[in-house]
């Protein structure tokens, strides 16, 4: 049995709609492993929002299985719902909630869970020193900007220490400075809590910043294209970005893309 | 940013409003000869206003009508929410019942308060049921509406959270809905005092409405004016109770910091 963090096996999915069959996902392969960043990158529609919802655990694949650990996520019973519990996510949308209050927000994973109220605020607090929060703990949500509520809702997904974050192009919807600063950040929490990372994109730049492995889907169905490996020393700067090695990355990608089958 | 000027001036312009409504009322009914009978001047009203407070019946009366009226919208918001939250849980439950609800929504129910007085007799009961019902359907189905129409990225998040119905109920539905759900109640408490004066009007000995309808026939028009005016100034307060309950349970709201 492989020691694979999570193994993506032959997953597919086709939706029924009004207008018949759709085909979102084909055949994606895919081994991570422990510790590892994989950003998968695709244009719109080309069904990446909804393979990471199937390796999450909230939608079932039409064909195929998700391994966490060697475990499948999908087969039911304890086994499966403590690997699903092992897993975390950050959406687009930072999704707080406005009737609680920053720290709340953070700990309602662990609230969810039943950890008690002082455990789960003195954790809370930690992350809030972590992801750059200190001072707004009791804030609500509406008194954040918007790169503040994302870090918040990176935080509430880290509040569980997930073996497995799936982020969803979560600073997709911030100005471009505020989002150079949140991948460095991204990538600063990353290298503390060790966990395995699928982060949804479709900005080659912040992919290559940030992945170990780029994965570029086709569109629609969603298939692999291409897997480019990225192999530029960590902690990655912003600087960086502008060397030969990065833009030759860049670059590669860019190819892939324009020579999609049609 | 707000001046200074802008607070006053929102308090001046309407009493200014007013004040000339007053000025311009007291004018005519003193120049175009309009029998006192018909329409008191402002003063005269003033004054039997002024009687009425001091009056410990019309108290007695006004505790009544305001027991009525709470007692019905009271029962209303409990079924209401009760129903509307079933509803909106259990589909097949929406299915069935919810067709009844609108085709009885769309009776007259004012056409209806005669029949509860004659099953509920003269007394308090039949006015709690006739305020009930005209107060129950904007709480019931904004309820309904409210927890069906929770956001469909926030229904994930507790998803992906593995959260249980009940976790689900209590943390997202229950706090996302509560702001139209209290809109609801606003929209009901003005109906439930509709019911109750409706239903003084039609039997009974006691409260307000019946209270207005004596000084008609007793030809005391401007004391027929006063217990407008005290239902007015009761029906604010009572509005004035829900608005700040909106301010305690839901402070986290856009909409909590308007009061008017």
């Amino acid at each position: 049995m492989s020691s694979a963090a999570l193994q993506i096996e032959g997953v597919g999915k086709t939706f029924a709609t009004a207008g018949g069959a759709v085909e979102a996902v084909r055949g994606i392969e895919i081994e991570v492993a422990q510790g590892e960043f994989i950003a998968i990158l695709g244009p719109s529609g080309c069904g990446k929002t909804t393979l990471l919802r199937m390796i999450g655990g909230l939608i079932a694949p039409s064909q195929g299985d998700v391994r966490m650990s060697g475990q499948s996520i999908l087969s039911g019973g304890n086994a499966a719902e403590a690997r699903l519990g092992e897993l975390a996510f950050a959406f687009q949308e930072s999704r707080l909630f406005p009737w609680f209050t920053i720290e709340e927000n953070i700990a309602l994973p662990l609230r969810l869970r039943g950890v008690s109220a002082s455990e789960r605020i003195k954790r809370s607090r930690d992350l809030c020193q972590l992801v750059g929060l200190k001072g707004f703990e009791t804030a609500r949500p509406s008194q954040l900007s918007g790169g503040m509520r994302q870090r918040a809702s990176l935080a509430r997904a880290l509040s569980v220490s997930p073996k497995l974050l799936l982020l969803d192009e979560p600073f997709g919807a911030l100005d471009a400075m505020t989002r150079d600063q949140m991948n460095i950040e991204l990538q600063r929490i990353c290298a503390t809590t060790n966990a395995t990372v699928v982060l949804i994109t479709h900005s080659i730049a912040e992919a290559v910043f940030l992945a170990d492995r780029v994965v570029v889907l086709t569109p629609r169905p969603g298939r692999i294209h291409a897997i480019h490996k990225i192999e530029l020393p960590r902690p990655r700067t912003i600087d960086m970005q502008e060397t030969p090695e990065f833009q030759n990355h860049v670059r590669a990608i860019r190819t892939d893309i324009a020579g999609y089958p049609s | 940013m707000k001046s200074a000027n802008e607070n006053i001036l929102r308090i001046a312009l309407p009493t200014l409003c007013l004040a000339a409504v007053f000025g311009f009322w007291t004018l005519y009914v003193r120049n175009a000869e309009i029998s006192p009978f018909v329409l008191p001047p402002p003063g005269k009203i003033a004054t039997a206003f002024y009687n009425l407070v001091f009056d410990p019946a019309a108290w007695r009366h006004a505790r009544i009508t305001v027991t009525e009226t709470l007692g019905g919208f009271l029962s209303a918001t409990v079924v209401g929410i009760l129903a509307g939250t079933a509803m909106a849980k259990f589909p097949p439950l929406e299915w069935t019942f919810k067709p009844f609800i609108i085709i009885l929504q769309l009776v007259p129910k004012i056409a209806l308060a005669p029949l509860f007085v004659l099953w509920f007799g003269f007394g308090l009961e039949s006015k709690i049921v006739i305020s009930a019902v005209l107060s129950f359907f904007p709480i019931f189905a904004n309820t309904l509406l409210a927890i069906k129409s929770v956001d469909a990225g926030d229904r994930e998040v507790f998803a992906s959270l593995r959260a249980s119905p009940l976790q689900t109920f209590v943390m997202l539905e229950w706090p996302s809905a509560l702001p139209v759900i209290l809109t609801g109640m606003e929209i009901a408490i003005v109906l439930a005092t509709i019911g109750a004066i409706v239903g003084e009007f039609i039997g009974g000995n006691a409260g307000l409405g019946h209270l207005a309808l004596a000084k008609l026939q007793e030809l005391q028009v401007d004391g027929l004016f006063a217990v407008i005016l005290m239902l007015t100034l009761i029906g604010l307060a009572m509005y004035g109770a829900v608005t700040l309950l909106r301010r305690l349970l839901v402070p986290w709201h856009q909409a909590s910091g308007n009061v008017l």
